[in-house]
């Protein structure tokens, strides 16, 4: 085959996203015009900085445009009335664009683009990514006289357009490697490859059909593509940042696993993990589901801000939804609008909206959790219970809230308020009643003692009180949100005149909102679990407590009660009341609510029940997304450059104008309307950053290459018809189903080439972005260490549960917090042989294997891997005592289980780690360094030549 | 197939592959490709101004932008804040004022990590005086120090955003107070390479105890390609992991394996025609001489008794002063960026071990010889004309006592800030003898010529040879610096 080209050829290939060097008539805006503008005008002239108001970002602001110079910047059709064009052609050097002092002016070939497109009638168009994909034609292309599906046409078609033909098929056993690890993320063994190449002589493509809907049956498959996805939603196994504790959260690694395996469509996948919690009467898995948003990171080192690292997470979590479904560098929106492409500043903080009123506040216990058991079938009595509990809850605190509303409330005032310590409380008269607050330094464990004399009551006897806790500035916390509150204990006392006392005991409280996860009849005293606003106080909170009888005071006693705040938020801020006051009902209902043979009082029981039927399920839990009620929501502001601390005008949640508008049943479109939106059949990016996500992993390369950018200043599509025939294939033929795509690009004879290569492909086209041959890629870290286990025939076979510890080498594992313990299982017991998912990931100690091998440590959305090729590697491989343990596994095999002639024992591991038999020359290596190493050490020669293969290049990539 | 028959084959193809060999030293397409190819594409119109590494070695040396003084560094970061108010930022008035409640106007729009309400106001806590011909103020914890501190310069005013150690500790190291960001070492290798491809390019030093609380990030490499990473350096067990053959394998064996390797791994790039094959055996190559140059350069039991002696070092432990006895070897081979990492610096009296009257002035014996002794070590050995030195923490402390919880404490200490610390460099084209910056009467925020890190990072930089804005890497749509969106200054004033 001749491989000569011409060398423009080469440069359209190869520079993708060059202009072409000779303007033609029909200019498109997207491919010649747009390039152009980024990289020479959008600088001044774009989202950040819009000088005279012109932005060449967006249409309106170019297009019969006027500038502030009064003069249009360009009219479709008018060179003559197209400032821009004057601009960029003028030879006075103040006025010329771009500006001379640092800037080259445009090149003839760019002006003359820029010429013909005005003249042409300076058609607009979006960028391609922000339009929906259309079904392309499909085109005609041969390949010997094999029957072509459609992902082999469309390249095809490409590679003759660019004189170059395809490769002939992969060896068999090769091929099938490719499939397992591609699919799989493990190597086949002997038996399969002997199977598969007999079928593969009879009926090839059957073979591969076959082998294809076999591997993707197995369990291993999710387990591959799940490594995917939770590098994308950043899953880890601690929380980062300051103490980087543990957090319990692998039920949602399981859960993407199960998802991958059943082949959840990929809009329910979406939806379930962006707002399951929001779905009509959500399922178990639909909560767990959730909990991939709450792999952000948390910052529990004492001192720290909880409000600040909660936004923190709500920031990630905009940034890694929009990285993770739309591939799009959102995140650039929060300071200003965006450089390139038409998204504005404020739609980063109405989508914020969606995200600020979960309940999580960068808690160090990762509230609010849900019970997971440990047996599947367990999940729906699981959420049952749940539901139950909820339920009841709701109905007892809306019958106290009945009477709460509807009764009639004295203010208190005479108060006399002290604390336990050096906290001083002032006392303000206000109209209705008496309001306290803190003055000076706050201390921690603060106790707030209220006395109320007699007279305060008035005639009647009070049959329930009502605490309300404000912030200490009500008119800025609201956005900026103070340190909490939280009562652990309260107690009251009648005190006669002489001091002496006798206890006030409450029997039901009715808090200001029912969602507390505790008991809402006794949160707070000795058996309750605290109420107040931890860690973060927005707004008035309040709560009524109800006696076991009227309290009726008679002239000279008072009432005294103790207000128990000892805790701290991040050890440190005390959680005090800062300001409050009191009131009293004197309402007969009260007496009547929630005793003995009450509804309220029965439901409690039920509830208590249901509660401890709940605790009795063994199991795990995990942190999920759940709403604030409205009461207490957050509403969202725009922050001044990005900066937290400066709160601008209040936004409401809603989508970019860029995008089609979202659906929504409501005014305000919630949490579950954005996540359907995303999946919702018309969105432009969606289906066509998932697909290029699956291909960038069967080929080394995306059909975008730059996964992480389908903006404007990313790159193009190599292939832009085929990556929409995908994209629709997908959401539409396919209704999102993952294994039905990858089936369609397994099969095509693209991937079934052969990965051969010569020095002319490989100048022509390093990357194999045209696919003239097979991919050739280096095994991902997991899969490094998975083929090593199984080659070894150490892989244990066990799926999902807690995370696992292997062997570590020694001295890496020091964490901060000396309780996290890394204790590696014995040799022979299997969860030292668990496939790479499985280990713990500690964000602040990557596994050093995985590190060296390219695997990121989790701490944001990780959109790509890049492959590198190290030193460090090798040693790895060499001497990290997994792949020693390995080396003398496959050792133990070669020598044993294998044939009693040493060629033929050499021959089938070769086989095994690489999927082709090896020349009579690489036996002859493997052999002589056998000899020589039995020669030194007749027990570690098998080890030496196992070491040898299992760090073959071959073995290495697939 | 029989035995003979093998090896005569064998023979064969190893006469071949030595034609072959020599092809292959040609062929330079391989890992640098692959970088390039997946920057190359964006590099190129973005006007990135560093060179190309060479395609088959991500660590060749590579010349900076423009001519810096300085070719390595070696930055001591004392994890936990020192304060400076103890150390080198002198202030009498404070002392006047010890014991008086603080200010209100301190306190208005502040946040602290623990102090509460309205705290006192703490004077030195150790006697200061001025020393050398600079006349720099040094206390008398480090009298050391005292004596070599002609060969510093001083930046008194430096400040940061952040007043927890795990994301200020990140701002110092990768100018961002998330994890997920390259660290200026990674940023330096990246940009110039290193000296010699036996050792790593990057070195990490930690001084036992406490490992820092965000672990490896302040190392990571961020989005810059994972072989810029720091690689820690270890005085126990393997130097670097697993640098160590298996207890069976002999270095001769280990020869032969790879021989073997080497010969298998040609033949796979003679049937796949993978240039990535060749990067590959070059790289089981420059791993095999790593295996003997890194234990060789952290063997310090090669130095002569008096240097021991010198930098109190001990063989075999982990210490702050073997780290700097190992920092010197390292740079004396070539190695780019040296990171010490020193903990217990926490000052805020809670406990014993790291209050001002307590534990404080032992940190302060353990670190002021051996750093003292490094600078003149490597003045000596002609060293530190293009080596930076570099010291600091991640932020300040207050002037004034820290009160957690609301409650006067046992012991002593401050509280963390961000407004105001204390850095010294030496070395590497500064001009010694320098104080730069003056903070307010009491040491709380700066009253002449702030110094933000963005400005800090850019003079390093620029002292490294490079424009801190052109030293960039596309990511997440940005063109992302060390130095960050902010506009940096690189401080004139310091450089000679």
């Amino acid at each position: 085959m001749k491989l000569s080209f011409p060398t423009y050829a080469i440069s359209s290939v190869l520079v993708l996203s060059g202009t072409a060097a000779i303007a033609s008539a029909d200019v498109d805006f997207a491919r010649d015009i747009r390039p152009i503008l980024n990289a020479n005008c959008t600088e001044c002239h774009g989202g950040v900085k819009a000088a005279g108001d012109i932005s060449f970002v967006y249409e309106d602001r170019v297009i019969n445009f006027e500038g502030d110079s009064g003069n249009l910047v360009v009219t479709p059709g008018d060179l003559k009335e197209s400032e821009m064009f004057h601009r960029i052609t003028t030879d006075d050097e103040d006025d010329r664009m771009p500006p001379a002092d640092d800037n080259d002016a445009l090149s003839p070939e760019e002006i003359a683009l820029i010429r013909d497109w005005i003249e042409g009638g300076a058609e607009w168009s979006g960028h391609w990514a922000f339009e929906a994909p259309a079904s392309p034609t499909i085109p005609d292309a041969n390949y010997g006289d094999q029957e072509l599906g459609n992902v082999d046409r469309f390249l095809f078609s490409r590679l003759e357009s660019e004189g170059l033909t395809p490769s002939p098929s992969e060896e068999p056993g090769r091929l099938l490697r490719r499939l397992s690890l591609g699919l799989t993320g493990l190597p086949p063994g002997l038996e399969e490859l002997d199977a598969f190449e007999a079928a593969y002589a009879s009926n090839p493509d059957r073979a591969v059909a076959a082998a294809a809907d076999e591997l993707m049956s197995r369990p291993a498959f999710g387990e591959r593509w799940a490594t995917m996805w939770l590098d994308l939603v950043r899953y880890a196994d601690s929380g980062g940042l300051g103490q980087d504790q543990r957090r319990t959260i692998w039920a949602y690694r399981d859960w993407v696993v199960k998802a991958f395996n059943e082949d959840l469509p990929f809009d329910q996948f979406t939806i379930k993990q962006l707002a399951g919690d929001l779905l009509p009467r959500p399922s178990l898995d639909d909560l767990v589901a959730t909990a991939c948003q709450r792999n952000t990171q948390n910052n529990d080192e004492g001192g720290t801000d909880d409000e600040v690292f909660r936004i923190e997470a709500v920031v990630d979590r905009i940034n890694t939804t929009w990285q993770t479904w739309g591939s799009v560098t959102f995140g650039c929106v929060q300071c200003h609008d965006h450089p390139y492409d038409p998204l504005r500043n404020e739609e980063y903080y109405r989508f914020m909206a969606f995200y600020n009123n979960s309940a999580d506040s960068d808690l160090p216990d990762d509230a609010p959790l849900v019970k997971v058991p440990d047996k599947p079938e367990r999940y729906d009595e699981v959420i049952a219970l749940r539901e139950r509990m909820l339920s009841l809850q709701e109905s007892i605190w809306r019958s106290g809230k009945t009477i709460q509303d509807s009764v009639e409330w004295s203010g208190l005032k005479s108060l006399s308020v002290t604390s336990n310590n050096s906290t001083q409380y002032d006392v303000s008269k206000k109209a209705a009643y008496d309001e306290f607050h803190t003055v000076g330094t706050v201390e921690t464990k603060t106790h707030t003692l209220i006395d109320i004399p007699a007279e305060s009551f008035g005639e009647e006897s009070s049959t329930a009180l009502r605490l309300t806790i404000l912030p200490f500035d009500p008119s800025t916390s609201i956005h900026s949100p103070e340190w909490g509150f939280l009562i652990d204990d309260l107690e009251a006392w009648i005190v006669e005149e002489d001091a002496s006392k006798r206890p006030v005991s409450f029997r039901a409280s009715v808090p200001d909102v029912p969602w507390m996860p505790t008991d809402p009849m006794r949160i707070i005293g000795p058996n309750g679990k605290g109420w107040g606003a931890d860690s973060r106080i927005h707004h008035a909170r309040s709560i009524t407590l109800v006696p076991e009888q009227g309290i009726e005071l008679v002239e000279g006693q008072r009432l005294s009660i103790r207000i128990h705040c000892n805790k701290t938020g991040q050890g440190a801020h005390p959680l005090a009341i800062e300001r409050g006051y009191l009131e009293f009902s004197s309402d007969e209902r009260w007496t009547q609510w929630a005793i003995s043979g009450t509804e309220a009082f029965n439901w409690e029981r039920e509830r208590a029940e249901a509660s401890s039927a709940l605790s009795a399920i063994p199991g795990t839990t995990v942190p999920i997304m759940h709403e604030r009620p409205e009461l207490v929501a957050r509403p969202t502001r725009m922050f001044e450059r990005g900066n937290m601390l400066e709160k601008g005008d209040e936004v409401l949640a809603g989508l970019p104008a860029s995008f089609k508008d979202v659906h929504s049943a409501q005014q305000i479109p919630d949490r579950l309307d954005m996540a359907r939106w995303w999946v919702s059949g018309d969105h432009p990016l969606t289906a066509r950053v998932f697909v290029n996500r699956l291909w960038e992993q069967l080929f080394g390369i995306g059909i975008v290459p730059t996964l992480e950018d389908f903006g404007s200043s990313g790159e193009k599509p190599t292939h832009p018809e085929l990556l929409d025939y995908l994209a629709i294939r997908f959401q539409d033929d396919y209704d999102w189903s993952v294994k039905a795509i990858l089936r369609e690009v397994v099969l095509s004879h693209a991937y079934r080439q052969s990965s051969r290569n010569s020095p002319e492909m490989s100048e022509r086209d390093p990357d194999n972005r045209l696919l003239a041959r097979g991919p050739r890629l280096r095994l991902t870290a997991e899969m490094v260490r998975d083929q090593a286990l199984a080659v070894g025939g150490l892989l244990s076979a066990k799926r999902g549960g807690p995370p696992v510890h292997p062997p570590i080498p020694e001295g890496v594992w020091r964490p901060f917090l000396s309780k996290d313990k890394w204790e590696t299982p014995e040799p022979g017991d299997e969860d030292r042989y668990r496939r790479s998912i499985y280990t713990y990931v500690k964000r602040s100690i990557p596994f050093p294997t995985f590190a060296t091998f390219d695997a990121p440590s989790r701490e944001f959305c990780n959109p790509r891997r890049l492959s590198s090729n190290t030193p460090l590697q090798a040693l790895v491989t060499l001497n990290d005592a997994v792949f020693v343990e390995c080396a003398e596994a496959l050792g133990q095999r070669l020598n044993a289980e294998f044939s009693s002639l040493p060629e033929e024992s050499l021959a089938q591991s070769y086989r095994m780690a690489t999927g082709r038999a090896a020349s009579p020359a690489q036996i002859g290596s493997l052999y002589q360094l056998y000899e020589k190493a039995m020669a030194q050490d007749p027990n570690y020669a098998w080890t030496v030549v196992a070491q040898v293969i299992l760090n073959l290049d071959e073995t290495l990539t697939f | 197939m029989n035995i003979e028959t093998l090896l005569n084959e064998t023979r064969r193809r190893s006469l071949e592959s030595e034609t072959r060999r020599q092809f292959l030293t040609r062929c330079t397409t391989g890992l640098g490709a692959l970088f390039l190819a997946n920057q190359g594409a964006r590099a190129a119109s973005e006007g990135h101004a560093i060179g190309k590494h060479d395609e088959a070695n991500p660590f060749n040396a590579l010349p900076p932008q423009f001519r810096g003084k300085a070719k390595r560094v070696i930055y001591l970061h004392m994890i936990g804040a020192p304060s400076q108010l103890e150390l080198f930022d002198y202030k009498p008035d404070l002392q006047k004022l010890d014991g008086e409640l603080c200010p209100q106007s301190f306190l208005e729009g502040k946040d602290f990590a623990f102090i509460q309400g309205t705290p006192k106001m703490l004077g030195p806590q150790f006697p200061f005086k001025q020393h050398g011909q600079s006349g720099a103020w040094v206390s008398d914890r480090f009298p050391h120090f005292a004596k070599v501190v002609d060969n510093v310069s001083f930046i008194k005013t430096l400040q940061t955003d952040q007043f927890n150690h795990g994301p200020a500790q990140l701002m110092v190291h990768s100018g961002q107070p998330r994890i997920g960001y390259p660290s200026m070492g990674s940023w330096v290798t990246w940009g110039l390479g290193t000296e010699n491809t036996d050792l790593p390019g990057f070195v990490v030093l930690l001084s036992g105890g406490r490992i820092p609380r965000v672990g490896k990030a302040l190392w990571g490499s961020g989005f810059l390609p994972s072989v810029y990473q720091g690689v820690q350096c270890r005085s126990h067990g393997d130097p670097v992991l697993n640098v160590s053959n298996p207890e069976n394998i002999s270095r001769d064996l280990r020869r032969s394996a790879l021989d073997t390797l080497k010969d298998l791994n040609q033949q796979t790039y003679e049937s796949f025609g993978d240039p990535e094959t060749i990067t590959r055996i070059a790289q089981y190559e420059m791993a095999f001489r790593m295996q003997m140059a890194v234990p060789d350069a952290m063997d310090i039991e090669q130095e002569p008794a008096s240097v021991h002696e010198l930098y109190g070092t001990e063989p075999g432990k982990e210490s702050f002063a073997n780290n700097c006895l190992l920092a010197r070897r390292l740079v004396e081979r070539g190695t780019r960026f040296v990171q010490l990492f020193d903990w217990g610096w926490d000052s805020h009296g809670a406990g014993a071990n790291e209050a001002l009257n307590a534990g404080f002035q032992d940190k302060c014996r353990e670190v002021d010889k051996p750093m003292s002794v490094l600078l003149v070590d490597l003045k000596q050995r002609g060293l530190l004309e293009d080596t930076l030195v570099v010291w600091s923490g991640e932020f300040g402390r207050t002037p004034m006592r820290e009160n957690r919880g609301g409650r006067e404490m046992k012991l002593v200490g401050r509280d963390h800030n961000p407004g105001a610390f204390t850095a010294w460099i030496a070395g590497g084209g500064i001009k010694p003898g320098m104080s730069y910056g003056e903070t307010d009467e009491v040491g709380y925020s700066p009253a002449v010529n702030p110094v933000p890190l963005e400005d800090y990072h850019a003079t390093l930089l620029h002292l490294l040879g490079f424009e801190h804005k052109r030293l960039n890497y596309p990511f997440q749509g940005l063109d992302q610096r060390l130095t960050g969106v902010k506009d940096a200054r690189v401080i004139k004033e310091l450089i000679a």
